[in-house]
């Protein structure tokens, strides 16, 4: 962590020499990753790391972050306010991140799974999707004969 | 709002949709620090949940818990929490005081008995009834009273868990922590001063969802928040191993980001999750801030031997101990009973149990 003070701050510069910015959580987490993606390979057996749990630093997470790297996939679900949800370049590797209305990040995950369940559509919605549309035709059908 | 309606009813009326929902499990496992995979039986949990009735007092307390807690970050997740809940009675909230504040709280006692949950901050005075009164009814006789009818009660603070400020030494007004009077109830103790919000709200909502409390440690703390200290949990923790220190607040390691261990930080016999969780939405907490912990989630934090005390004699420098130790025989060897003698004092005056490591070590030095 490096915090930069301005003049009038009476606290000195708050650094921390490079081997310290590594809590070593970090590379533990990755080892994680990498059985549960073996995990999955062997028994589709999903997985799902809360990051609020381990303490990583600010240069860990980006590191982390590079060692994954970027996919292909970037969604956003706007409900309760913004969840971006990422796969990684590790395929198979998906970031999850929940913000509350105003940006506040209220929590982020790791999931290692082929498809995070927010991204698919729950059967009920499909039923109800169903016969909204059905409803919506038989209204203009009706509008038309008329 | 009906006390039939689900949690789930809550949420859809607010316009939230079933991802939304799914979020919100998610969400609500991390703040009850559940695995994820407990998400789905949590969603089966709260669709079945009904709205407790909650019955909150608080005795001899700053309101710092209260404050913690109104003051939690997800103001969309705790709301939702809130919603999900019936306070029926909380004095510092209510605009209503007095007869009229009592009589709510008897109604709700009456029409939930056996069924409402009771959470309690502050401590108990038993020297003089007379030192803490709520319209005119002692604490002591309003807890013992509204405790008969509760299904659980929850210590949120140190002073009610643990009896906190009002009863450090010499304890003026005999304080005592709920526990202390009431000894036929499950009680969860959420100590802290003041607790974590998140810490507060998981427990609430953890009882929410299951309709239990959850496991506890051996002090009544919910083991999901106080099962690892601090220490353990720190940032800093590598400087420790290394046995890089903060000598003072200011010299060259409290610049490094070193270990406060010296510099009195309690944060190995302090259980909290304050180094995971963190406060002020997420931003810190103490020792991230340079100040070591001051362990107020363990009970007696204020009689501890002093903020600014290490836990135990700091060795003199290992480095000096490695060099001199061959040289000083005869010496070392009386030295070394002196000190062992004063890590055992000091663990004594500081409630603390002394391990074979720690007087080894004071032999080898």
């Amino acid at each position: 962590m490096k915090t930069e003070c301005g003049s009038s701050c009476s606290t000195a510069r708050f650094e921390v020499d490079s081997p310290s910015t590594m809590t070593g959580n970090g590379i533990a987490l990755l080892y994680e990753i990498t059985h549960a993606l073996e995990r999955y390979a062997e028994s589709g057996e999903a997985t799902a790391i809360d990051l609020q749990r381990v303490p990583l630093s600010d240069q860990e997470s980006d590191w982390m972050a590079g060692m994954l790297g970027k996919g292909e996939i970037n969604a956003t679900l706007h409900s309760m306010g913004r969840t971006t949800i990422e796969e990684t370049g590790t395929s198979g590797v998906w970031r999850i991140a929940h913000y509350d209305e105003s940006e506040v990040l209220l929590g982020a995950f790791i999931e290692v799974t082929n498809c995070p369940e927010l991204l698919c559509t729950p059967a009920e919605d499909i039923r109800e999707g169903a016969e909204r549309l059905k409803r919506r035709l038989k209204e203009i059908s009706e509008e038309v004969k008329q | 709002m009906s006390k039939d309606d689900s949690l789930v009813d809550v949420l859809q009326r607010s316009g939230v949709s079933r991802r939304g929902f799914l979020k919100f499990c998610a969400l609500t496992a991390s703040a009850m620090a559940l695995s994820p995979a407990m998400v789905p039986r949590i969603a089966a949990a709260l669709e079945q949940a009904r709205r407790p009735s909650v019955i909150w007092m608080s005795f001899q307390e700053c309101t710092g818990c209260t404050e913690s807690l109104t003051r939690s970050h997800s103001a969309t997740i705790e709301n939702l929490i809130f919603n999900a809940i019936s306070l029926d009675y909380h004095h510092t909230l209510q605009a209503a005081s007095g007869e009229a504040a009592e009589a709510a709280r008897e109604a709700a006692m009456e029409e939930n008995w056996g069924k409402y949950l009771l959470v309690v901050d502050g401590s108990i005075p038993v020297g003089n009834p007379g030192f803490s009164t709520i319209a005119g009814i002692s604490n002591k006789d309003m807890l013992l009273e509204t405790a008969r009818g509760a299904a659980a009660i929850v210590a949120v603070g140190t002073c009610s868990a643990y009896g906190g400020l009002p009863h450090a030494a010499p304890n003026p007004t005999g304080a005592v922590s709920v526990a202390d009077l009431v000894t036929d109830k499950p009680i969860v103790n959420v100590p802290g001063c003041p607790p974590i919000p998140v810490v507060i709200s998981g427990v609430l909502t953890h009882y929410l969802t299951f309709g239990e409390i959850p496991e506890l440690d051996e002090l009544g703390r919910p083991m999901a928040f106080y099962g690892q200290n601090i220490h353990d949990r720190c940032y800093r923790r590598p400087f420790y191993e290394r046995g890089q220190f903060a000598e003072t607040f200011d010299d060259e390691g409290a610049k490094k980001g070193w270990c406060l261990f010296k510099l009195g930080c309690k944060g190995p016999v302090t259980y909290n999750a304050c180094a995971t969780v963190k406060w002020n939405q997420g931003t810190s907490f103490p020792i991230e801030s340079g100040h070591g912990c001051l362990g107020c989630s363990e009970p007696d934090f204020w009689d501890m031997g002093g903020f600014y005390e290490a836990l135990s004699t700091p060795l003199p420098g290992f480095n000096e101990a490695i060099a001199y130790g061959t040289a000083a025989g005869a010496v070392a060897g009386l030295a070394s009973g002196v000190l062992a003698s004063r890590v055992k004092k000091r663990a004594k005056d500081q409630h603390q149990t002394v391990s074979v490591d720690d007087l080894e070590k004071g032999e080898s030095s």
